[in-house]
């Protein structure tokens, strides 16, 4: 898809670039979308004017469902420089700030709109207010000293914010009214003092109903309902809610994602004491990542604790929730035991890329068998003249979820490499020493051909500048042809040297490269990312 | 491309497409999706041959499944009682009596063979009537018995069942392996076409399953073709034969081990691998297929 072609806004141009944008949302095409979306915000731009348009807002939320906060900002952005009146250009502008981090700005944006819209947009007014109240809530629970009485009143306002707003209509304004509960919870496990408002019990009896009565059932009434059960104590049955809410039809990734944050930073449910609190978490994590084009980021303790859940655990799950339910988080599970086998190459303190372990004769190299490190040639050479890379003499290999904690070790010696160009772009290395108790990956059988469009793929990596996390993406296969694969990610451009795995975790290749690719199939060039094939790099190792 | 012929065993089943996709996500709940991986796959499918109309696709998998599976009222189906030849008779009476088969049903409860073994936690009512099924099916297959599951259409059991094998083995993709994974009484039907059909064409792994090959009876009808010095298929299996067995399973617990009876110029080469499946009703094959150990095994074969 060409989307740099001139765009201008005074025309069928204009709603046909809407339209596609609208595909390619509902495709859950994420690259496509965000090029699209930069393009329709330089198109805003350089408008004369600007009348306010209806296809914008689907847009914006259309982005916003597909977590593309950037593309989002942009476009809002350019939108209210063009028309200041528009508010729900405004609202998604600051929502866009909040999920970046931008607090102090996100608040200055949305008590504004709350000033404007108090009068003429009460709807707009109502999900200014719970913004504002999520903002406070960030703000407490990114503080470095939550006991300073500064942060205690931010959380203070955030309840306010929030419980304002459901009190003047309890049935519509549920989003808010739970998050007040979820918010006096807090305060009471935090010991912070918070007066003047109803008994959490009776609040979240009275959330709970409300959210049931509801007919039809949309997610965010699961989402709530399930809250409210948590509120009050009744875990089982926030499970059973919480596997309703994973398997609404409508339920979507900036949902779940956003109900996930809220579990872990607000509810603190993210302990592995093997109970029900573990598993909600788990539940909501695996259908994420199950969702088409989900990604999540988990840190190495929350590795280790789900790659280690204990049987009768799994078993009690089942039993709660079916077979179903069960299945899909022990995939998950199975992908947490993977990312044990996947490590940081770095030099001092500088991240260069991702590797994993594999069997050595699973790669066709020569005796004697053993766990070998496979990662990109310009990650790691021993020869001088590959650009960017590091000596082995130099690397450090970091297992950040070996189970029994991080595991660091250097390079022995490499026992195979072939240049990035031209070449497959792939090192294989023996290690110094081994992190115990970790199972090398083992290789895809085969990759389809058959039905490219069919297949999932998951990386699994350290994206740059992402700290401990491992990033674990959900891609779309999108062409295969020998030595390489092209597949396409939700979020980043992935990390060099990351497993590309199928959906039984076996590897089908190595991710190497990102950005806009030349097509394998036919002319013209499309934003992927780049993977050698596994059974191209035992080919020619072979050879 | 790597391909897989299936082949299911006794008892009723649903209908062909729906048992595929249930076979097909019993091997995905332990790890190995077979078309994710690019693997082909087909189904032998012969409960048709035996039966007059599928069971409900819908029906509860639980525990319950078995019985549901074995129908036939709360006895099970009948022993054959009319015989052809001595041979037959011998082989339903030793069999019966081996399973410990008896119409009377408040016979004693089964003794296994080990007696280092525990009781089977099954009840009593239900070991019969699966004895009997398993009994009913496998003297019907051997003995080419004449059956009419629907009225009007008959079928001589093994000549139906070895045609359709037969097709399905030739129809496999010829590039990458091709593996056969044959559970229950689909082993002994793929050991049959295998080694004592001549158009068979060669393969390149076994995978069985829950196997009763191991049961003299049932060895004693593969001849000519079985002998225990050299009864392994050499012609047409061209690497591995994989016996996946739960020691208490009731299929396979008269003898579970295939590696002594199916030797290869007197070697032992079967892989004989134990696993333990959970619950009470150890032979279904949703059960063999969760097993890590067992898709392991095959993403090897299929590897290969």
């Amino acid at each position: 898809m060409d989307t740099h072609a001139p765009l201008t806004l005074d025309g069928r141009v204009a709603d046909a670039h809407v339209a596609r944008l609208d595909v390619a949302i509902e495709a859950l095409d994420r690259p496509a979308a965000y090029d699209l979306a930069a393009a329709l915000a330089d198109a805003v731009r350089s408008a004369p004017a600007l009348h306010p348009s209806p296809g914008l807002g689907p847009v914006l939320r259309g982005l916003r469902r597909l977590r593309l906060f950037d593309a989002m900002r942009d476009l809002a952005e350019a939108t209210i420089e063009a028309t200041p009146d528009l508010p729900e250009a405004r609202r998604q502008y600051g929502q866009a700030l909040i999920e970046a981090g931008e607090l102090t700005a996100a608040l200055s944006v949305l008590q504004a709109l709350a000033v404007d819209t108090a009068r003429s947009h009460p709807d707009e007014h109502a999900q200014a207010q719970g913004l504002i109240g999520r903002v406070h809530k960030q703000a407490y629970l990114a503080a470095p000293d939550p006991t300073l009485p500064r942060y205690q009143d931010r959380l203070r306002q955030s309840v306010g914010a929030y419980f304002g707003i459901y009190q003047q209509a309890p049935q519509q304004h549920q989003w808010q009214g739970v998050n007040a509960l979820a918010l006096l919870c807090r305060a009471n496990r935090d010991a912070v003092a918070v007066e003047g408002y109803p008994d959490r019990a009776a609040l979240a009896a009275d959330l709970l109903d409300a959210a049931l009565s509801s007919d039809p059932t949309a997610p965010w009434d699961l989402a709530t309902a399930m809250e409210a059960a948590v509120g009050l104590g009744d875990l089982d049955r926030a499970l059973g809610l919480a596997y309703r809410y994973v398997r609404h039809p409508a339920t979507d990734a900036f949902m779940l994602a956003g109900t996930l944050r809220q579990m872990i930073e607000v509810w603190d449910l993210d302990r592995d004491d093997g109970g029900p609190r573990q598993e909600i978490v788990d539940l909501l994590r695996a259908h994420l990542l199950d969702m088409e084009r989900g990604g999540l980021q988990i840190s190495p303790a929350e590795t280790q604790e789900g790659a280690h859940a204990p049987d009768a655990e799994d078993r009690r799950l089942e039993a709660v929730l079916g077979r179903d339910a069960y299945v899909t988080i022990e995939w998950y599970r199975r992908g947490l035991t993977t990312a044990q086998a996947v490590a940081k190459v770095r030099v001092g303190t500088d991240p260069l890329g991702t590797g994993f372990l594999m069997w050595s004769d699973a790669l066709g190299l020569p005796a004697p068998r053993r766990p070998v490190l496979v990662t990109n040639n310009h990650v790691l050479s021993e020869r001088t003249a590959v650009a960017h890379s590091a000596s082995p003499d130099y690397a450090e290999v970091v297992f950040e979820a070996a189970p029994d904690g991080r595991f660091a070790t250097g390079v022995e010696h490499v026992a195979f490499e072939d240049p990035p160009s031209p070449g497959l772009d792939v090192s294989i290395a023996v290690l110094h020493d081994l992190p115990p108790g970790v199972e090398p990956l083992r290789p895809a059988i085969t990759v389809p051909l058959n039905d490219p469009a069919a297949v999932r793929l998951y990386s699994i990596g350290h994206p740059r500048g992402g700290g401990l996390a491992f990033s674990i993406q959900d891609n779309l296969l999108l062409d295969v042809r020998a030595p390489v694969l092209h597949y396409r990610t939700p979020t980043d451009k992935g990390s060099s040297g990351s497993p590309v795995l199928n959906h039984d975790w076996t590897v089908v290749g190595i991710h190497r490269a990102g950005g806009r690719l030349r097509r394998l199939t036919g002319d013209g060039h499309y934003p992927a990312n780049e993977g050698v094939l596994i059974q191209a790099v035992a080919g020619l190792i072979a050879a | 491309m790597p391909h897989v012929t299936f082949i299911h065993g006794i008892a009723n089943k649903p209908p062909a497409g729906a048992l595929h996709d249930l076979w097909l996500r019993g091997l995905s709940l332990g790890g190995l999706n077979l078309p994710g991986q690019g693997v082909t796959s087909t189904m032998v499918y012969w409960a048709d041959v035996l039966h007059a109309a599928p069971r409900d696709p819908f029906a509860p998998t639980d525990e319950s499944l078995s019985e549901t599976e074995l129908g036939e009222g709360t006895h099970g189906p009948e022993i054959p009682h009319e015989f052809d030849s001595a041979e037959e008779r011998a082989f339903v009476e030793g069999l019966a009596a081996k399973l410990a088969l008896a119409d009377d049903e408040d016979a004693p409860a089964f003794v296994p063979a080990d007696p280092a073994l525990e009781r089977i936690p099954i009840p009593w009512l239900l070991k019969q009537r699966m004895m009997r099924v398993l009994l009913r099916d496998a003297h019907h297959y051997l003995f080419d018995a004449e059956h009419e599951p629907r009225p009007g259409t008959r079928y001589r059991v093994q000549t139906e069942i070895r045609r359709r094998t037969l097709d399905a083995l030739q129809s496999a993709p010829a590039s990458g392996p091709h593996v056969v994974v044959a559970h229950s009484l689909g082993s002994v039907i793929a050991y049959d076409v295998l080694q004592r059909v001549a158009d068979a064409p060669a393969i390149d792994a076994l995978l069985t399953l829950g196997s009763p090959l191991g049961i003299d009876e049932v060895q004693d009808r593969l001849q000519p073709g079985w002998t225990r010095a050299d009864g392994f298929p050499t012609r047409t299996v061209r690497t591995r034969w994989v016996n996946v067995f739960d020691p208490i399973d009731l299929v396979c617990l008269l003898d579970p081990r295939l590696s002594n009876d199916f030797r290869r110029d007197g070697a032992a080469v079967v892989e004989d691998l134990s696993v333990t499946n959970a619950g009470s009703w150890r032979h279904s094959y949703e059960k063999y297929a969760g097993q890590p150990a067992l898709t392991a095994r095959l993403a090897d074969l299929l590897r290969d």
